[in-house]
């Protein structure tokens, strides 16, 4: 069996992630150098980044670097994950590419749907896969539920509601900063919302046409403090005529088994998805799967190995990164300008490679 | 008479055959201390039944109702789109008017009925029970209490049939009269200003269609609605209105979600129920003013406070909630829906204040 050496680039939020070390521990896969640097990522560390960073890698007994371009030159590197800041992200992922690297990251894909398209066109004239981690279509009731649609069960899709909530606080030590509202720009919006989007779209064939947006500081006061939100929701319709209504949150309070819930319409049926049930109507088919994110997440990047393998399109593609950064895109700017704006698609983008060859951000 | 003890005298208008009228609005006034049923009209020869039944007088001829001095206040529950000229008549001939909503069915109508009510001797109030069940005193009265913390998100969910149109060439099933949407809307428009204590300051809707169903459950309108209206106050109103038409129609019921700073009271569908999630504690259910009530009489009680706040806004000259400018801009902006819709904008709310 092919074996994979995992070059790590951004060891996120906290200190470390779990991308890469599930990747390591759901396939053959061995993470051999780790790479931050203050510029890669939102500033959270202060003066204790890089110390955290070697202490990384000397867990898994990899090389440290403090340039990003080691670890993509680097001709033992099979794998780069790229978790960096969004205004980072194309630059590297296109460079990892044109290395002959495959490519790992979360969401969202870039910073904005011109880098996005960047990525997509380096990862077409590399020949090598890149994988995007976002979405709820991967647990099994929404799986299930997808499924179900593909076969028909439902006739054809007409709306869908989506509530994406991560509940009980904050992760321990984040402090938003005016810098991470910078770099991740309409804040929960960008994240939990991009989960939520990337979710919408595999639900449906059809392409998000118009949105409309409106994003909050609702609940925490040092989001707050930063102009970052924490909430945001979403009204959108797609080229077919399917409406899409989306919130997205982080709440203070928990709703117990309760982090996705969807309601999705059809010309001929009608399913919800709540806590651990998933029900059918008129049907009356009942499913019900205990939440488990831990193993979904196993599972999704065992998928990933498997993918590599026979050449089947991963569970979340490049692709689909650029089709969410189309609709944040669109997203952001009617939170902005208070209107329904129109999602752009990839024939109405125009961009140059040579822009990410020229642009450099370290 | 003492001005606090009189009765306020009422005819109902539309009270021919089983409907809103006569299962609600009639035995909700003749549990009324506060407005007494004299009079029933409706061109429908059904209300002489229904006048014999409780001793009261029998119109056929709205006219008439209007020239019996003894009736101070009238109920208009006639079809959606007789209640603006019907409320105007009552207007002009000087009487108090309880409207059922909604109030008319586009913007010409929304100004000439402003109008009427602002020339009138009388007053103009517009029937909005649902703020009087015992779910939204109960949930009014958690967020008043400040359970939640500060209200930020309203949102609310109806799934199910819409009321079914036996009658193939009933206005209900043109787009002119609104479907649902403006039926029924405004019920769930006024909760969220209920809850926020503010208007909506946009109003923005995306719709759909299923043309699958029996054409009874259809109109020429769309069957699902998904509305973002964004208050004044900081506090974002979210309401899909689900009426697709499966084989047999949608399991049916309401949802309920108000977030605050502190917590989330939750309805589920098909629940009459509500459950209270609190930071850092353990959830446990929301106890439901009245809830030795059935819900039949939940829905007869609702209808009593509304009357009841009228009756006594027309005995003090005190304006009840909801206040007739503030139920007009909230008709406004379900008229902005739809526009937003068919133009596939976003709509500023002009302060409906200014426009009167």
């Amino acid at each position: 069996m092919q074996s994979y050496n995992i070059g790590v680039i951004g060891i996120g939020v906290w200190g470390c992630h779990s991308l890469e070390q599930t990747l390591a521990a759901n396939g053959p896969g061995k993470i051999t150098s780790v790479c931050s640097h203050d510029k890669l990522g939102a500033g959270l560390y202060g003066g204790r980044l890089e110390e955290e960073a070697r202490k990384y890698a000397a867990k898994f007994d990899a090389a440290f670097h403090d340039d990003w371009r080691n670890v993509v030159n680097d001709p033992g590197i099979d794998i780069v994950s790229v978790m960096v800041c969004p205004a980072k992200k194309a630059e590297i992922i296109c460079a990892a590419l044109r290395a002959g690297k495959h490519v790992v990251t979360d969401k969202p894909l870039a910073m904005t749907a011109e880098e996005a398209e960047a990525v997509c066109l380096a990862e077409k004239e590399s020949g090598k896969r890149g994988f995007m981690l976002a979405g709820y279509h991967t647990r099994p009731l929404v799986k299930t539920l997808i499924e179900a649609i593909n076969q028909g069960e439902l006739g054809e899709l007409k709306a869908v509601s989506i509530r994406l909530c991560f509940m009980g606080g904050i992760f321990p030590g984040f402090e938003p900063s005016v810098r991470w509202r910078n770099e991740v720009p309409a804040s929960e919006m960008f994240t939990i919302g991009s989960h939520a989007i990337v979710t919408l779209l595999k639900l449906t064939s059809g392409k998000i046409r118009k949105v409309y947006a409106v994003r909050k500081f609702d609940f925490y006061e040092n989001y707050h403090r930063v102009n970052a939100e924490d909430w945001a929701t979403l009204n959108c319709i797609s080229d077919s005529g399917l409406v899409a209504n989306i919130k997205v949150g982080r709440i203070p309070h928990r709703v117990p088994g309760e982090d996705i819930a969807m309601e999705v319409t059809g010309a001929e049926g009608y399913a919800q998805i709540a806590g651990d049930c998933l029900k059918f109507y008129p049907s009356g088919k009942i499913i019900q799967i205990p939440v488990n994110g831990g193993q979904v997440l196993n599972d999704t990047f065992a998928e990933y190995y498997s993918c590599l393998t026979d050449g089947r399109p991963m569970p979340t593609t490049f692709q689909d990164g650029l089709e969410l950064q189309n609709v944040l895109a669109a997203a952001i700017k009617s939170a902005d300008s208070g209107k329904v704006e129109t999602v752009r698609h990839n024939s109405s983008i125009i961009m140059d490679l040579k822009y990410f060859q020229q642009k450099s951000f370290s | 008479m003492n001005q606090s003890t009189r009765i306020i005298k009422t005819g109902i208008l539309g009270a021919g055959q089983p409907n809103i009228a006569t299962n609600h609005q009639l035995p909700a006034t003749l549990k009324s201390k506060l407005a007494e049923a004299v009079a029933l009209c409706d061109m429908n020869p059904g209300v002489f039944e229904y006048a014999q039944k409780y001793r009261l007088k029998a119109y056929t001829d709205y006219s008439a109702m209007l020239a019996d001095p003894e009736i101070e206040m009238v109920q208009i529950a006639t079809p959606d789109w007789c209640h603006c000229r019907h409320a105007e008549m009552a207007l002009q001939a000087g009487k108090h008017v309880l409207l059922q909503k909604p109030p008319c069915l586009n913007r010409d109508e929304l100004l000439k009925l402003a109008a009427a009510a602002k020339q009138s001797a009388g007053s103009l109030k517009v029937l909005l029970n649902c703020r009087e069940t015992r779910l939204c005193r109960s949930i009014k009265k958690c967020i008043d209490n400040g359970v939640i913390g500060q209200l930020r998100e309203i949102i609310i969910n109806y799934r199910g049939r819409r009321f079914p149109v036996d009658d193939p060439q009933s206005r209900y099933l043109k787009a002119e009269c609104g479907g649902v949407w403006l039926h029924n809307s405004m019920h769930w428009l006024d909760e969220a200003f209920l809850y926020s204590g503010s208007l909506p300051d946009m109003a923005q809707l995306f719709a759909a269609k299923n043309d699958c169903g029996e054409p009874r459950f259809l109109g020429e309108g769309p069957n699902y609605w998904s509305a973002i209206f964004p208050m004044k106050n900081n506090v974002t109103f979210n309401f899909e209105y689900n009426t697709m038409l499966l084989r047999d129609g949608l399991p049916g019921g309401m949802q309920r979600a108000l977030i605050g700073t502190e917590g989330e009271i939750r309805q589920i569908y098909g629940n009459a129920g509500l459950m209270l999630y609190r930071r850092s504690k353990e959830p446990e259910p929301l106890s439901i003013v009245d809830a030795e009530l059935s819900p039949e009489e939940d829905v007869i009680e609702s209808f009593r406070l509304a009357i009841d706040a009228y009756a006594t806004q027309i005995v003090t000259g005190v304006e009840q909630s909801p206040r007739i400018n503030d139920s007009l801009a909230l008709m406004n902006a379900l008229l902005n829906g739809i526009e937003s819709w068919e133009t596939e904008q976003c709509l500023g709310l002009e302060d409906f204040n200014a426009i009167l």
